[in-house]
């Protein structure tokens, strides 16, 4: 009985432990970055711009 | 569930675009209200409809000003009422973006956030105009290539270079359409001795407005109040009459376009020469204006093919991916 409560604080405890090491981690800038070029790119766009270009009547260019 | 909604609250129009839906509402951002009682009796096109026809009881106001709040408590319910209308209840709480002119204040920016969330936004983020016009316009601001967009409301007019989705340069002036139907009220005033409403100035621009000489004008008759003898009188106007009155307000814009070129590094200058510049807006549409921007520039100026409604739609583009591109938020690049 005593190993099964030893185990399961000292799971608790590494839990704990690697939440906060998550949380603590700074952010990942570049990927941060990578995503919101991505989505300003023209395919994450098209649903969007191209519902409203369909209701202008679907002239050229931008 | 709430859908979360973007919201371009502009000086002239209010526009709110749904996610997943689309654009849901698009009205005046005008509210009438019993002066007495304090109670709204409309808000939108019908509160439109009243300005300057109203008894004295009912006022007929646009709380914005230069894209700023300049009453609070009134802004505050007429986002409310806007909410109400495209289905937020105390139940259903949405995330919200809003649009705001990029020269805002911190105190108006609190002023815009505080409303939103007051009206039943569960979160309220800020984006620049000239961002969300950028996106809306379709121009490439995910690639390390200089893109300009020109954005003329109603009471701003604001140019930005956009590269790699950030803003590089950027110049504002808190003049825009509406300047230019009051440059239209104190010239008729002022040299015809009548005076107009703002609605009759504005149909005026709208008529023979222009900032260049075009090939199709005419002349346009305007009624009004003589100031001498307090009767209705009809004038006959001209578009050179129009130019000349608009003139200082049409050089303001051009001059902060100009001033936004100056301030753009020479690698993303050259893109311009070929690019070209994109103009958004209302304000945008006045006849001659792209014209006159490119005679004193030397930059091909073209217009967007959703001028009114391309803020809407890049805010409407960052509420669709908002995880991605919550760092666009103001305050959130600091």
């Amino acid at each position: 009985m005593p190993i099964v409560v030893t185990a399961a604080v000292v799971v608790a405890l590494a839990g704990v432990i690697v939440a906060v090491r998550r949380r603590r981690r700074p952010p990942d800038t570049v990927d941060a970055f990578r995503r919101q070029i991505d989505a300003l790119g023209p395919d994450a766009r098209r649903s969007v711009i191209d519902a409203s270009r369909d209701r202008a009547g679907g002239a050229d260019g931008p | 569930m709430a859908r979360d909604l973007a919201i371009d609250l502009g000086t002239a129009n209010t526009l709110v675009y749904m996610k997943g839906r689309g654009i849901v509402l698009n009205e005046p951002s005008v509210i009438a209200l019993n002066r007495q009682t304090g109670e709204v009796l409309a808000t939108g096109r019908e509160a439109w409809q009243m300005i300057g026809r109203t008894p004295g009881y009912i006022v007929a106001v646009r709380p914005l000003r230069g894209g700023a709040i300049t009453d609070f408590e009134i802004t505050e319910r007429m986002i409310r009422l806007l909410l109400q209308r495209v289905g937020v209840s105390r139940f259903t709480r949405p995330k919200v973006v809003i649009c705001v002119p990029s020269a805002i204040t911190e105190v108006e920016r609190r002023a815009v956030t505080d409303a939103a969330r007051r009206a039943g936004a569960a979160d309220a983020n800020l984006i620049e105009q000239p961002m969300a016009a950028a996106i809306g316009a379709d121009l490439p601001i995910d690639e390390p290539v200089g893109n300009m967009v020109i954005d003329i409301g109603g009471g701003t007019s604001e140019t930005a270079v956009i590269s790699l989705g950030g803003i590089v340069a950027l110049e504002a002036v808190r003049v825009g359409s509406f300047d230019i139907d009051a440059a239209i009220q104190t010239y008729v005033r002022r040299e015809h001795g009548i005076a107009i409403g703002e609605r009759t100035a504005e149909e005026i621009k709208v008529a023979i407005g222009s900032a260049d000489p075009t090939d199709d004008e005419s002349q346009a008759e305007v009624r009004g109040r003589d100031l001498m003898t307090g009767l209705p009188k009809t004038v006959l106007l001209t578009p050179e009459e129009i130019r000349f009155a608009i003139e200082d307000v049409v050089s303001s814009i051009v001059a902060s376009v100009i001033r936004c070129l100056a301030k753009a590094p020479p690698e993303l200058s050259q893109d311009f020469l070929v690019r070209g510049m994109y103009l958004v807006g209302g304000g945008g549409l006045l006849r001659g204006l792209a014209q006159r921007i490119e005679r004193e520039t030397e930059v091909p100026v073209r217009m967007s093919n959703v001028p009114l409604e391309a803020v809407v739609l890049g805010a409407g583009h960052v509420i669709e991916h908002y995880d991605a591109l919550k760092g666009m938020f103001m305050g959130a690049r600091r």
